[in-house]
């Protein structure tokens, strides 16, 4: 009888084996090939019913493929987001397994930094519903399927009514509405903003009953939630307050209390220094930029040293508030005494190159040159990146990419000495590899180093000045080569918002 | 290679997307039963596919096959991330599973279309329960209360009719090997 161990299948497909039962699959498995298909077959049928929008007046009809594109652009964030959250408590009975909610859903999270939601008035994991939602803690990125961005923080109450109206009933939102999806209305107690197209920030207070816009780009227009009718258009750089029943305008709007997709990265950033902090003895430098005389290596196995700044300034870096380095003229630079010897080194940093004006800019680089085991990590005026030691040669088996000016990038790259191999990563993406031949010298010794720059003594040395233009916020350093999810992960804690990731990887 | 793939690669991917998740979760579920695990994989799927998308030389017959390397490639890539007490199926048998011939994706999505065919000759009463049970976020508690009846008995209705519904598919399918 061949369908003898349905019952059995059905146990695994919908999550209820016992113990006993988990060896018994196995074995039945392992053994009978015949038993694999009729699995494979009751796994086809049960996801097929889940797929399947099945109306028994309509006969089955393909599952609606609205959101499908914008799904895909967002699932590499929404991966990223689900890591955040818990999972929900196991109901009492287990719930056929229904992997895609048929019931509509009008916005996706797709990032977010410490939220959370009060009991009963959360999404479905990530996925958001009509309904009423309570943000008790943290910040929000939320993407609707007509691609409008919406960023709130908590603590916020609000409705989603669909994809093109948020009731707004206390707190503050920044919205972004793209071309084609004008209309997208947030309505307030008492008074609906409508956009036409632009990018504004709506706080609401519950208690009053009154709510303020602003205006960042574009026009939004307030209107009567009864009537529709017109009360007002604001333009660019203008604001208004709607209070007891009157519209008035605003002459110096507070933006800095709301909420943008960057503000999300910020915090992210905030919160992982426990992450650098808590990793294991083969990370030797890490540098998160705090503005001190000098640049404070916070690994707990310090052995890179700290950094001794000479004219490389202190400015704003990836988000307000966080700070960088600029390195902007030819005696910029941070100096290191590293002595140790290694045999795998890795180097990552978070950096905003304004040009590349010269034959060879540093990023890190031993003085002189003039050492086996010296170390360098620089780019050329082309735009493309090499690492490696004196004593390695290196042969190039890729170099697909040129590095960005005037954004802020991640890059990272690797030496390994016993996988002979140098690997070289922007924004989480490999984009050179070179085998690595130590049979002439098989150590690294940066010994004196500069960050954004290099001191030769060689008076012959055509490329003498190697000065970095931009900005640099945070560097680190690792005794070991880093895998590809290492540094996914590097760049998934410091990426600016969710939206950069998506422009830029 | 269609109009559509050659003036916008990228623009063919969600229409094929589409086309072929249901087989490509199919594929994924009989692995990794867990719903979440399930999402997360596939996720991690649809990333890899799209960013990977202009590689592919025959999209239009090539695709479902394709996509189902990465999400093998993928579902082994989770297991490993996963503690071994969480995987109910031993390493071995995973790759059993996994292991499949060529022809086995044009195969499901051939169980897929039987299905809509199977799903027509259920009774009415059937075709409502499991819509009520598959196309909603019902638990199979609440969908027994509302029919009156036992949660164990609701469950053993339903997998009856999936039994059901699997058995009508290897006919239809045998019959077709036959025509």
């Amino acid at each position: 009888m061949k369908n003898k161990h349905d019952k059995l299948f059905y146990k695994y497909l919908d999550g209820r084996l016992s113990e006993e039962e988990k060896s018994e699959l196995n074995n039945l498995l392992r053994k009978d090939n015949e038993a694999c298909e009729r699995l494979k077959l009751l796994a086809t049928v049960s996801e097929g019913l889940s797929e399947y929008s099945y109306h028994p007046q309509n006969n089955v009809t393909k599952p609606s493929l609205k959101y499908v594109p914008w799904l895909i652009s967002l699932a590499a964030s929404i991966v990223a987001v689900l890591s955040f959250l818990k999972p929900e408590a196991t109901p009492d009975f287990p719930k056929l397994e229904v992997s895609t909610p048929q019931t509509p859903f009008y916005a996706l999270l797709v990032d977010q930094a410490g939220a959370g939601f009060a009991d009963g008035a959360g999404p479905d994991q990530v996925r958001f519903k009509k309904g009423f939602y309570q943000l008790d803690d943290g910040v929000i990125h939320l993407r609707f399927s007509n691609g409008v961005d919406t960023v709130m923080r908590a603590p916020a109450t609000f409705a989603i009514m669909n994809d093109s109206n948020i009731r707004l009933d206390h707190g503050d939102v920044w919205a972004i509405v793209p071309a084609g999806a004008e209309g997208f209305t947030i309505s307030s107690p008492s008074i609906d903003y409508e956009d036409r197209g632009t990018e504004f920030a709506i706080s609401v207070d519950g208690e009053k009953r009154s709510s303020t816009l602003h205006v960042i780009d574009g026009q939004v227009d307030a209107r009567n939630p009864k009537s529709s009718e017109l009360l007002s258009s604001v333009f660019e750089g203008q604001s208004t307050e709607f209070s007891d029943g009157e519209l008035i305008p605003v002459k110096t709007p507070d933006l800095s209390k709301f909420p943008s997709p960057n503000s999300i990265g910020y915090l992210r950033w905030q919160e992982q220094h426990s992450f650098y902090t808590n990793q294991s003895d083969e990370l030797i430098g890490y540098f998160p930029f705090f503005e001190e005389p000098q640049l404070k290596n916070y690994s707990t196995n310090p052995i890179a040293g700290n950094g001794g700044i000479h004219g490389a300034r202190w400015v704003t870096g990836r988000w307000p508030g966080k700070k960088a380095l600029l390195f902007d003229r030819d005696d910029d630079y941070v100096e290191f005494n590293i002595t140790h010897e290694f045999d795998e080194l890795s180097m990552s940093t978070w950096i905003n190159i304004d040009r590349f004006d010269k034959t060879l800019t540093s990023v890190f680089v031993s003085n002189d040159w003039d050492v086996p085991g010296d170390f360098f990590w620089q780019m050329t005026r082309y735009g493309q990146i090499c690492m490696g030691y004196h004593g390695g040669n290196r042969i190039n088996k890729t170099n697909t990419q040129v590095i960005p000016t005037g954004q802020w990038i991640h890059l990272s790259g690797s030496v390994s000495i016993p996988q002979k191999r140098v690997k070289l990563y922007i924004n989480g993406e490999m984009m050179s590899y070179a085998d690595l031949d130590p049979s002439s010298f098989n150590k690294m010794v940066p010994g004196m180093c500069r960050m954004g720059n290099w001191h030769t003594t060689n008076i012959n040395e055509g490329n003498k000045v190697r000065a970095l233009c931009g900005k640099i916020d945070q560097f680190s350093i690792w005794q070991k080569e880093l895998s590809q999810e290492e540094v996914d992960e590097l760049v998934e804690l410091g990426k600016i918002s969710v939206l950069w990731a998506m422009s830029s990887r | 290679m269609s109009d559509e793939l050659n003036t916008d690669p990228r623009g063919a991917f969600p229409r094929l997307w589409a086309k072929h998740d249901p087989g490509i979760r199919a594929f994924v579920r009989a692995s990794l039963p867990d719903p979440h695990d399930l999402a997360e994989v596939m996720q991690n799927v649809s990333v890899i596919a799209w960013k990977k998308f202009s590689d592919l030389e025959d999209a239009e017959t090539g695709f479902g096959p394709w996509v189902s390397v990465i999400a093998r490639y993928e579902i082994l890539k989770f297991r490993r991330s996963k503690a071994r007490d969480r995987l109910v199926l031993d390493e071995d048998v995973a790759e059993k599973l996994l292991d499949e011939p060529s022809d086995s994706f044009s195969t499901r999505s051939e169980w897929l279309l039987c299905l809509s065919t199977c799903l027509k000759k259920l009774k009415k009463d059937h075709q409502s329960l499991l819509q009520e049970a598959y196309a909603s976020d019902m638990s199979i508690k609440k969908l027994a209360e509302q029919r009156k009846r036992k949660p164990n008995a609701v469950y053993q209705t339903l997998s009856r009719l999936r039994s059901v519904l699997a058995d009508c598919i290897e006919k239809e399918m045998s019959m077709k090997g036959a025509q």
